[in-house]
């Protein structure tokens, strides 16, 4: 071969590999693990809520405005607090909450929580809350009625209900609303948080591009939405029949570990000093005295009774509690819970002779 | 030598971080035990909206049956509001009835707590300063102590140090030295008046404790035989319902506020001249 024959050859050859390499690439891109699920959602075609802001649009300003409004209920400096009895994280974590996200289990979650630093809270984290397509779901019609009906399918009624009825509160402004809105879509659910299998992830990757599909468009998002809930299932639990409480005695005895993490991560948001409400309880040997007496009851002070109906608005004091709906606190957390009060009641501490006892698993 | 400084600003360092400061909080269950104020605070932005009765005398000359033992007559009656500007400033203003020769009072204060009872420090530490001007009718016998001949006449002050230590989760114990001056007093009183307190919580419940204090006055001894002065002592009960806090009690004192309790105090538990009284305080959020 002459020198000519093998340049060609070998630009040939270049050229070859070059196309062999982009094309497989093309096919190959997949998508980053940290693109929100409303953005590859939007890009496979899918109607985009009335709230959905894309990733590429959020106003960093505006984020930061509405993260200090939902911690403080101050946007800026200058305007007035949303509410004086609570801010939104109060009840809501702004985290992730929950290992599973096709599944709303409070055992898994007070595991989850604990492990990450967070709190074990009446209401549905808002991290996420942009994927859902409802909010105030099933019974939360018995508590509220008709209020609830513009706030189910839309997420800026939703919001206003929090901060006008549960945070006793005032309404957002427009801008605030604005602020939040970019604030909740920047912590919506990322491709990260699915725990798609590579192989799902490949699908969806392929699935994106204009050229593909309507079908496998409509696949990968299934996919998708098949990962998570698109509401936080709501049911209210009567308090528990005074006879059936076990009241932290019998065998087989709740949990004092998982008792202690809902007393510290639950209770204790609320109720511990400079908390938002005026009662007070602490890890007293006489405050854990105190709700064991009332235990047995269908009193206020009852843990039976005031976690599963919580109180109502009054004149004269605004703020109420929230009450615990069967997918944030199981009834054998709640003897959990009773457990570790009994034991902190007797003795002041969990002490060794109680650890020893086997505890039930799920 | 630098390594040496070096490792040694980072043990005392790591030695910072290590140590957390726990609080000791809820020595008192309220800003006040029975007359004197307790080293509680109102947090910040809160709101405490206080009534206070005192009744006449249980027994004595004018108690007994036939006043309901005392229910019929009232000593003194106080509405008052007070106010967290910080967890450690307070202030706060109370109207108040009063009685003998000074009443028909505004009572203003400042609170601040300089020292706060935790894992590193033994006691909790209280400042108060209160002021009290009298709007009621200047009596128009010069000799007498309401005779108000200036503005100035009008007024008292009272200042007091409240040194607290919870000793247990039921049992807690205070000393407060106080000095009150009236600016106008008759002519066989002093205007400053040094007295000595100590009170004393013991929780029975979570919700229902017993309180206590005694205030021993050191008036000069003329000053006490003129005017028969008694030292104030008061015993009571309180009850929290979880924001409210119900105080009964029983105490020698016919007025509030340290102007007239701790100087004017003439009643003698020994002759039946107690009452019955009671405080409501109720806390907002604003």
């Amino acid at each position: 071969m002459n020198l000519k024959a093998k340049i060609s050859f070998l630009s040939l050859l270049f050229i070859g590999v070059y196309f062999f390499l982009t094309a497989f690439v093309n096919q190959t891109e997949i998508l980053d693990s940290s693109r929100k699920v409303a953005d590859v959602l939007n890009k496979l075609g899918d109607k985009p809520a009335l709230h959905f802001i894309a990733s590429s649009q959020l106003d960093s300003a505006k984020v930061n405005a509405g993260y200090k409004l939902v911690t403080t209920g101050f946007a800026t400096s200058d305007s007035k607090r949303q509410s004086k009895h609570f801010v939104c994280t109060d009840c809501h974590n702004i985290e992730r909450e929950d290992p599973d996200l096709t599944q709303s289990n409070p055992e898994a979650r007070l595991e989850y929580v604990s492990e990450n630093g967070l709190k074990f809270l009446p209401a549905t984290t808002l991290y996420g809350t942009v994927n859902k397509k409802h909010w105030y779901n099933g019974d939360y019609y018995q508590k509220y009625g008709e209020l609830v009906d513009p706030a189910r399918d839309t997420l800026e009624n939703a919001i206003q209900l929090c901060a006008v009825v549960c945070s006793q509160g005032r309404a957002l402004e427009k801008d605030e609303m604005d602020a939040v809105m970019h604030y909740f879509n920047s912590i919506g659910y990322t491709l990260n948080d699915l725990n798609l299998t590579d192989k799902e992830l490949t699908y969806i990757s392929q699935s994106i591009p204009e050229k593909a599909l309507d079908d496998d468009k409509n696949d990968a998002m299934d996919i998708i939405e098949s990962k998570y809930l698109e509401y936080s299932p709501a049911t209210f639990m009567k308090p528990m029949a005074i006879e059936k409480r076990n009241l932290g005695k019998k065998n087989p005895r709740g949990s004092l570990e998982r008792g202690k993490k809902i007393y510290d991560l639950s209770c204790m948001t609320c109720h511990k000093e400079g908390g938002v409400t005026n009662y007070k309880l602490s890890n007293e040997q006489l405050t854990h005295k105190h709700l064991k007496y009332w235990a047995g009851t269908n009193k206020v002070f009852s843990v039976y009774n005031i976690t599963r109906k919580g109180t109502y608005s009054k004149n004269g004091y605004k703020p109420y509690m929230p009450n615990y709906t069967k997918e944030r606190l199981s009834d054998q957390q709640l003897e959990d819970l009773m457990s570790y009060i009994n034991a902190m009641a007797d003795n002041g501490t969990i002490s060794k002779k109680y650890r020893t006892i086997s505890t039930p698993s799920f | 030598m630098k390594k040496i400084l070096f490792f040694i600003l980072l043990i005392s360092f790591s030695g910072y971080s290590q140590e957390e400061i726990t609080y000791t909080y809820n020595t008192f269950n309220s800003t006040r035990v029975i007359n004197s104020h307790s080293t509680e605070m109102l947090e910040k932005r809160s709101m405490d909206f206080r009534v206070g009765h005192r009744f006449g005398d249980i027994a004595g000359d004018n108690g007994g049956v036939s006043t309901l033992f005392g229910i019929d007559n009232s000593a003194d009656i106080s509405i008052g509001f007070e106010y967290g500007i910080t967890n450690n400033l307070n202030i706060g203003i109370t109207r108040m009835k009063g009685s003998g020769h000074y009443r028909q009072l505004y009572e203003g204060y400042a609170k601040y707590k300089i020292l706060a009872q935790s894992n590193k420090m033994p006691v909790s530490l209280v400042a108060i300063v209160k002021y009290n001007v009298t709007s009621m009718e200047a009596s128009t016998d010069s000799t007498s102590p309401s005779s108000f001949p200036d503005f100035i006449a009008r007024t008292s002050g009272s200042y007091q140090l409240i040194l607290a230590r919870k000793f247990s989760e039921r049992f807690s114990a205070q000393l407060v030295p106080t000095y009150v001056h009236r600016n106008y007093v008759g002519y066989n009183d002093q205007n400053g008046t040094f007295a000595i307190g100590a009170g004393a919580r013991f929780q029975l419940t979570k919700l229902i404790g017993i309180i206590g204090e005694y205030h021993y006055v050191f008036s000069e001894s003329q000053v006490k035989d003129d005017l028969g002065l008694t030292n104030p002592i008061a015993l009571g009960v309180e009850f929290d319902t979880g924001g409210h806090i119900f105080q009964l009690n029983f105490t020698n004192s016919r007025g509030f506020g340290e102007a007239q309790y701790i100087p004017s105090t003439t009643s003698s538990v020994t002759d039946g001249e107690f009452r019955f009284g009671f405080t409501i305080a109720r806390v907002f959020k604003l």
